[in-house]
């Protein structure tokens, strides 16, 4: 019964030795943290992102890495697999800070993971830099240790119903179609459109939301065929994107104008090629973009050498450009600051106002990135994202013969 | 809600033809995979929650083959005996240990196999979700108001072809006969020098084949990825539970009636609830069931 | 409540270490917060599951209700606008807590979230405990799934987009010790409330429910009160838990709230890895269920969830008694009376052998060890020339012996030919034989052993509706199909109509006969074992002793004693 016992003793005092301390800087190594979405429904994206973080990482360190105070250093990040629950990131962020010793994290994939993570991240007074937390309501929490590189989520679809309007002889004639997954990205990306369809009196004839682990959505198509709307807006991550596209072909859906979110993710253009045609897919960033920085050149450049290093992408979602650039912010805050102290570094990024090939970067108070605007593209019959400036470079109604 | 009722039966009652053909196909599926947890279930014991994972396994199999340019029939005559080797496999080394324990040893080791091949499988085929397209033509009536793509007309065939195929096995062949025994009394047919192992193999192997054949169907009409075995899983449980055991005929209607109420849900409700329907049916069944069995001073087990 | 000296080391280590290993280790605290609430998790889902045999898929809900209660209280009762406000404005309202507000609210909040989870249990009780087993399980787990979903479509809860919660007032490093503190405590009080309960009444009677439920009824004993309470501590504990789970979260929506596919099968996973239906196991189990996981997750990251696997299905598999199975173990001894002690007997082939001797001498044991149902100690059984004593029943019927049992076992849903066509002889199978057709004769063989044993008339009948006498006989040509060498059999005429009983005696001597199959027959009947039998072995406990013919038998002074229980 002893061993019994002493086992349970035993094993409780292992926990506290079952993971190393790791510093935050480790001789000429600066540790970056990040928990990302390795497995679960957000692994699509979540590798994506730790791919964008990579070849920054290694872009920087071929380039001679970071200098701080004289000194060469190299960049690394040390990943956790947040499983896409929210409750693990928030965990796992602890450890990253209080284990690990992490003093400058990177953020996860996704609003939510993002929710979860920001308030352990403003905690502990580490500076987050994230990509993929686009969701309006990060930003008025007064986080200080936030920053987003990235256009907020009601910037996504927004410019559609723009489009939408303008294409109609009378806006608040224009009946729209609304999909929605049922997680905190998308809800914000709805709230942005609702705002808009508010302002132009438009009419909503469908509303639905779309459960998480929904892999058919052929009613709400239905309904959508029956109704006949003037355009349809879906988002819902990669998982959205390749089923809508997947069942509109199907279901010949026809309707002017279709907008949706997670295109180049989901790959629908290589995938669905037909019936691509003519989708509205807002992009955070386009590679065609005139924009450059020294490190990493222009955005075609990056888009090269990001292309050379993950052969297996025909067209480079965004999600990675962005995951680049929070890096990259990083990289410059270290060296603006000249110092590894955190809040030294928190000031820094505060200040950051550059242009690289992600487009121009600069906070708000908020920490949410102003400089930058979203982009919207549209899918052409042979499978480009052809940039969409103004409703008349746009392609409407949809020409798709099915 | 009442704009979707006055939509379905008032404005456009046409569309309830999609919605049924829908709820059909889906059934379909849902009913392959399912007949397989009701076998292992009803002869073995075993509760496999790992049963979605085979369905995806199956998809992702299709997908590898599908881009080697088979055809569909072969990919199913590849994807079936694979399928069946694999679960062969898994029987030797795990289920067989794990036949006569209470039912939550098995549900639990089979939990453990889910993880293992939902990470497996992303290792092999990333996260990203696929599908196959077949490329084929889309059928349409009622001014384009129903459509019916032919994968989907093949899939609802060929799961049809497959039922069939099963219902005669298990009536005429000895497998099947001895497979029936078993599950009505293992210690009888054991005496009566039936090899119960062998039997025990071949139902597993024979349900990962049918999930199998279920997972190319779902990768041609649907999508799929590594992490979305669970839905299948609860669906299969769900029909499994409302069928009751080794009822094929009562299986397969009980999976055309969630897919349906699934449906209908979905087009009434919401699409928000149409996870949450076949959970519904499933509580409300056993509930049901609890009242009929309290009459005969019963309890449902 | 009495403590042995060691129980008292291991709890005095385990407060050494709930005390001091946040102080030496403070980068830790909230790893070993986490731990403590994985302990208080498992050793409650064992109340249900391991102690009361009601194995819950669904305890997660208590958790995630817990949750989603508290945050409501905690921001109606020290927010103004309240929750609608609070919620439709996405997280856009970031409300300033004195500390005053956030300990009350937080305090009244996890006090709010236990008892709704018990006032929750209570509810599901009253249509979840009509299902047993596996349907206990998977009702359960719907009803997890089904709070979850709806969960997300009530929009005063902050629907999909989740609720922020309140941010601590005081600074990190107290807010990493006032967590640690409050779920350290929580698992110290449901764990000593547990052992309490365990060692009461209550403790006895919901193991009386786990092991025959139906017999406990039979005793009086209200099941289902108990399994309320049964349910509702574990509720109580998981509500508590949450609201504390959900303050160290700070954001929570279904996804952080009803961890289903995670934490709340993880739970089931702890109790068993450390042995249900102990006290200790679940808490052993948790330990290195949090260390391992925590260790994969560190050192095998893209493997995490294979290593995870491996682990669950290897301690599944091979070690399904749990850790404390390992040291229960060896100190329980079977305990058994050992039936059967150094018997030696022959059956000629070709004859009838009758085994005869009192209740409990060890007769059907003999027949188990024989037959390969039981393993033997030690000694030699042989059949045909052949040592069969490391055989498995499978493999021994395939050789050609058989048994039938005092209980008949037929296929109670198929009728008699049925019955009897897959009885037949499995001893020239090869690998494909399983899925070989029916062949005509067979069906004819069967027939005609129907007419032997008199069930020709009944051969389409469902057997499941046949009396216990035919029962009895169609089982027997069961045996006869699979042309048997040799058929043991467990009192044949038990149970049977007298009238019946010689025809009975007729068709087992005329199989032996005609069809040449030795018998070897357990009976009670003398006048039938005497009638039958041309050698006897008379067993008592679990001794022979004697053997001879009838009429030597029946003038043994010791069988005549051992009868009339003369010693």
């Amino acid at each position: 019964m002893f061993m019994k016992h002493g086992i349970v003793a035993g094993v409780a005092l292992a926990v506290s030795l079952a993971t190393p301390a790791m510093a935050k800087v480790e001789g000429d190594t600066i540790i970056l943290g990040s928990s990302i979405s390795l497995t679960g429904k957000y692994a699509t994206n979540g590798l994506h992102t730790q791919r964008g973080y990579d070849y920054a990482v290694k872009v920087i360190n071929e380039a001679g890495g970071v200098k701080v105070g004289g000194k060469s250093y190299k960049l690394d990040v040390k990943y956790y697999d947040d499983e896409s629950t929210p409750a693990r990131g928030a965990q796992l962020a602890e450890r990253l800070i209080q284990q690990d010793g992490v003093e400058y994290m990177l953020g996860p994939y996704s609003s939510g993971m993002t929710k979860a993570i920001a308030p352990v991240s403003e905690k502990f007074g580490v500076p987050m830099v994230e990509a993929e937390g686009a969701s309006r309501s990060l930003f008025t929490q007064g986080y200080k240790y936030l920053f987003a590189v990235l256009s907020t989520s009601e910037q996504y679809l927004a410019t559609a119903i723009d489009f939408a309007a303008e294409k109609s002889s009378n806006p608040g004639d224009v009946r729209i179609a609304l999909a929605f997954e049922g997680d905190p990205f998308s809800m914000d990306v709805r709230a942005g459109v609702m705002d808009k369809i508010k302002e132009y009196g438009m009419k909503v004839v469908i509303d639905d939301q779309l459960p998480a682990d929904l892999s058919d959505m052929s009613t709400t198509l239905t309904k959508v065929k029956a109704l006949k709307p003037d355009a349809l807006i879906i988002s819902g991550h990669s998982k959205g994107a390749a089923t809508a596209a997947r069942q509109i072909d199907e279901m010949k859906v026809n309707v002017p104008m279709i907008a949706l979110t997670h295109c180049e993710a989901a790959k629908v253009q290589e995938k669905f090629p037909k019936t691509a045609n003519g989708f509205l897919c807002p992009t955070q960033w386009v590679e065609t973009l005139s924009k450059s920085d020294p490190m990493f050149g222009s955005a075609a450049d990056w888009n090269t050498g990001f292309k050379a290093d993950n052969p297996s992408y025909t067209s480079v979602p965004y999600q990675s450009a962005q995951a680049s650039a929070a890096v990259y912010v990083f990289k410059e805050a270290f060296e603006a600051a000249n110092s590894f102290d955190k809040d030294a570094v928190r000031d820094a990024i505060s200040k950051v106002e550059m242009e690289t090939f992600y487009g121009d970067i600069k906070f708000s108070e908020n920490g949410n990135n102003i400089a930058k605007p979203m982009f919207m593209r549209q899918i052409d019959g042979s499978g480009q994202y052809k940039l969409v400036e103004k409703a008349g470079d746009m392609v409407f109604p949809r020409n798709v013969s099915y | 809600m009442w704009d979707n009722l006055q939509l379905l039966f008032v404005w456009a009652p046409i569309i309830n033809v999609q919605v049924i053909l829908d709820g059909i196909f889906v059934g379909a599926v849902f009913a392959l995979s399912a007949y397989g947890l009701a076998l292992v279930w009803g002869v073995m014991n075993i509760k496999n929650l790992a049963q979605g994972d085979f369905v995806i396994m199956g998809g992702y199999m299709a997908l590898a083959l599908h881009q080697l340019h088979v055809p569909l029939v072969l990919i199913l005559l590849i994807v079936m005996p694979v399928m069946f080797m694999f679960g062969w496999i898994v029987y030797v080394l795990m289920i067989r240990r794990i036949i006569d324990q209470d039912m939550f040893v098995s549900l639990l080791a089979t939990f453990g196999l889910s993880l293992l091949l939902q990470q497996v499988m992303n290792l092999i085929f990333g996260p990203e979700v696929q599908t196959i397209d077949m490329e084929l033509p889309v059928y349409d009536a009622f001014d384009n108001m129903v459509t019916v793509p032919s994968s989907k007309l093949i899939t609802l065939i060929l799961a049809g072809v497959i039922a069939t195929g099963v219902i005669i096995f298990m009536k005429r062949s000895r497998a099947g006969q001895a497979i029936r025994a078993t599950a009505q009394d293992p210690r009888a047919a054991r005496v009566l020098g039936i090899d119960i192992d062998r039997v025990y193999a071949f139902t597993f192997a024979f349900n990962a084949a049918l999930c199998g054949a279920a997972g190319v169907l779902v990768s041609i009409i649907w999508v799929i990825q590594p992490f979305y075995g669970i839905t299948y899983s609860v669906r299969s449980f769900a029909i499994v539970t409302a069928a009751g055991l080794g009822n094929l005929p009562a299986v397969i209607g009980a999976g055309f009636g969630i897919g349906l109420f699934e449906k209908y849900t979905g087009a009434i409700l919401g699409t928000a609830y149409e996870v949450a329907a076949p959970v519904s049916i499933l509580l409300l069944v056993l509930i049901w069931r609890q009242i009929q069995m309290r009459r005969n001073r019963q309890v449902v087990r | 409540m009495t403590m042995t000296r060691d129980t008292k080391v291991t709890y005095g280590l385990l407060a050494l270490f709930g005390i001091f290993g946040p102080i030496l280790f403070p980068d830790y605290t909230l790893s070993i917060a986490y731990l403590w609430m994985m302990v208080l998790m498992a050793s409650t889902w064992d109340t249900l599951g391991g102690q009361m045999g009601y194995n819950s898929l669904g305890n997660i809900t208590f958790f995630g209700v817990g949750m989603y209660v508290s945050a409501i209280v905690q921001i109606t009762f020290f927010y103004e606008g309240g929750v609608g406000e609070y919620t439709s404005a996405m997280g856009s309202i970031k409300p300033e807590f004195t500390q005053a507000e956030y300990f009350w609210g937080l305090g009244l909040g996890i006090l709010a979230a236990g008892v709704v989870g018990l006032v929750l249990s209570v509810i599901f009780s009253s249509f979840m405990f009509g299902l047993r087993g596996p349907y206990f399980a998977i009702g359960s787990l719907g009803l997890a799934i089904a709070v979850a979903e709806v969960t997300i479509t009530i929009d005063y809860v902050g629907g999909a987009s989740g609720i922020s919660m309140p941010l601590f007032p005081g600074d990190i490093e107290f807010r990493s010790t006032f967590f640690y503190i409050l779920c350290f405590v929580l698992t110290i009080i449901s764990h000593f409330l547990l052992r309490w309960l365990y060692s009461t009444q209550f403790g006895l009677a919901i193991n009386a429910i786990r092991d025959d439920e139906d017999k406990a009824e039979a005793m009086g004993i209200p099941t289902l009160a108990y399994k309320r309470i049964g349910w509702a501590i574990p509720a109580f504990f998981m509500g508590c838990i949450g609201a504390v789970a959900g303050n160290m979260a700070g954001f929570i929506d279904k996804e952080v709230a009803y961890p289903i596919p995670t934490f709340g099968i993880f739970m089931v996973a702890m109790a068993l890895l450390g042995g249900k239906g102990t006290l200790w196991g679940p808490v052993l189990g948790a330990i290195i269920f949090h260390v391992i996981k925590e260790a994969t997750w560190t050192y095998l990251l893209n493997l995490q969830w294979v290593a995870l696997g491996l682990i669950l299905i290897i301690n599944i598999v091979y070690f399904q008694q749990g850790i404390m199975g390992w040291f229960e173990g060896v100190s329980k001894s079977y305990g058994g009376v050992k039936a059967n002690v150094d018997i030696t007997m022959g059956v000629e082939r070709g004859s009838i052998t009758g085994i005869i001797g009192p209740n409990g001498c060890g007769k059907t044991t003999l027949f188990n060890s024989i037959v390969g149902y039981h393993p033997i100690d030690s000694g030699s059984i042989q059949f045909d020339g052949q040592e069969i004593s490391h055989l498995l029943v499978g493999d021994i019927a395939r050789l050609g012996m058989l048994r039938t049992f005092q209980q008949t076992r037929i296929y109670g849903k198929m009728n008699c030919v049925d019955n009897m066509q897959i009885s037949v002889s499995h001893r020239e199978d090869s690998k494909f034989s399983m899925f070989a057709s029916r062949r005509g004769e067979i069906k004819d063989r069967a027939e005609h052993l129907l007419e032997f044993v008199g069930l020709y008339s009944k051969r389409n009948l469902i057997s499941g509706d046949l009396s216990f006498g035919q029962q009895k006989l169609l089982e027997f040509a069961m045996a006869l199909m699979n042309e048997p060498k040799a058929l043991l059999l467990d009192e044949p005429t038990a149970g049977i109509n007298p009238t019946l009983i010689n025809g009975l005696i007729d068709r087992l001597r005329r199989a032996n006969e005609e069809l040449g199959i030795t018998l070897c027959v357990i009976e009670h009947n003398m006048r039938v074992i005497m009638n039958l039998a041309s050698h006897i072995y008379c067993l008592a406990n679990g001794h022979m002793l004697a053997d001879g013919t009838p009429e030597e038998l029946q003038n043994d002074q010791r069988v005549i004693d051992a009868y009339l229980g003369g010693h």
